[in-house]
């Protein structure tokens, strides 16, 4: 039991999540701040905010999913970016919880517009695995493998943590 | 705060989002592709999609957001096919007459059906259940992905159609039991 409690809590773990959610969120920006007005299009079919503000969110997060997965392959500021994706992941699973509630079919339009998952109970599990991947980071991870450590190789406190 | 944020942590999110948002607000404003910040809703007369006409070059094949009269016009002169992409049940419940039905919720099955109506350079207009659906926005912009050229929609859908009592028919398509 300690064995496994010591892995689950492990920051070798912590970076083998900070390595994969980093990755995929740079992934998923990629085609959004290619094609922002896509991007938009796919948010509407959620149907889960005013048009209105649609394009305003599909600007923004875009950027916000490459800097913070940028940040958390570096392993700067690790646990506020984990947190900001989080926050992310936590819009994802109520847009698609509501989708799943109204009986909305529509394609995710996560990491590309057209023809790719369709909305579902998969795509539902896996948002909240990755959240779950963010929360180990906020908690367990560590300065011992932040690109910061290059920089101030003596100082053992949090500033870039 | 708690075993998972502090204070700092939290400030620095907010930092990051803060800069993101600037970063993200200035790069739409000098890309070419940007979009305006606030999204209108679409309205009759948009251009949906605009595509070099192939056969006639210099000239462009628009994709429109029609309106009922448009809409009545083009089947009156019956050289559009209406595809309805509304669910199936409410296709053989009520549609207007000549649509083939392009379910969006059943697309890739409905289409294997529906292609034989079409050729790339068919003029077609997609409906659905008025201006609040979104069905009919979602398979124009997968028709137009597969190569047809000009794709409108009928933003009105089968409200509009029914409350003008222009003709409908109802039951299976043609050639279908």
């Amino acid at each position: 039991m300690k064995l496994i409690a010591r892995v689950l809590s492990s920051d070798v773990l912590s970076l083998t999540f900070r390595l994969f959610v980093g990755v995929v969120f740079v992934y998923a920006s990629l085609y959004k701040i290619a094609e922002p007005e896509l991007f938009a299009r796919s948010i509407t079919y959620y149907k889960a905010m005013p048009v209105s503000l649609v394009n305003l969110m599909a600007v923004i997060m875009p950027w916000l999913e490459l800097i913070t997965g940028i940040l958390l392959i570096l392993g700067v500021f690790s646990r506020s970016n984990a947190l900001v994706i989080a926050i992310m992941l936590l819009i994802f699973i109520f847009a698609i919880t509501q989708a799943l509630l109204r009986d909305i079919d529509i394609s995710c339009g996560c990491f590309r517009p057209e023809g790719e998952e369709r909305v579902g109970l998969g795509l539902l599990g896996r948002d909240i695995i990755w959240f779950f991947m963010c929360l180990h980071i906020m908690r367990f991870d560590s300065h011992r493998f932040s690109v910061s450590r290059f920089f101030h190789p003596r100082k053992r406190d949090i500033s870039f943590h | 705060m708690s075993r998972f944020i502090d204070g700092r942590s939290l400030g620095i999110a907010v930092l990051i989002f803060l800069a993101s948002s600037v970063v993200g607000l200035v790069y739409n404003a000098v890309y070419p592709k940007g979009i305006p910040l606030v999204r209108k809703k679409v309205e009759v007369g948009d251009t949906l999609v605009t595509r070099p006409n192939d056969q006639q070059p210099d000239t462009h094949l628009v994709s429109k957001v029609l309106s009922l009269a448009e809409a009545y016009e083009y089947h009156g002169s019956g050289q559009a096919v209406f595809l309805d992409a509304r669910a199936r049940t409410d296709f053989e419940d009520k549609r207007i007459a000549g649509a083939v039905s392009l379910p969006e919720s059943d697309f890739d099955e409905a289409y294997l059906r529906a292609a034989q109506f079409l050729t790339p350079r068919t003029h077609i207009i997609v409906y659905c259940q008025g201006r609040e659906c979104d069905e009919s926005m979602i398979v124009q912009e997968r028709l137009v992905e597969m190569g047809y050229s000009r794709v409108d929609v009928f933003l009105g859908g089968m409200p509009e159609w029914l409350d003008a009592g222009y003709p409908t028919e109802k039951g299976p398509m043609a050639g279908e039991t």
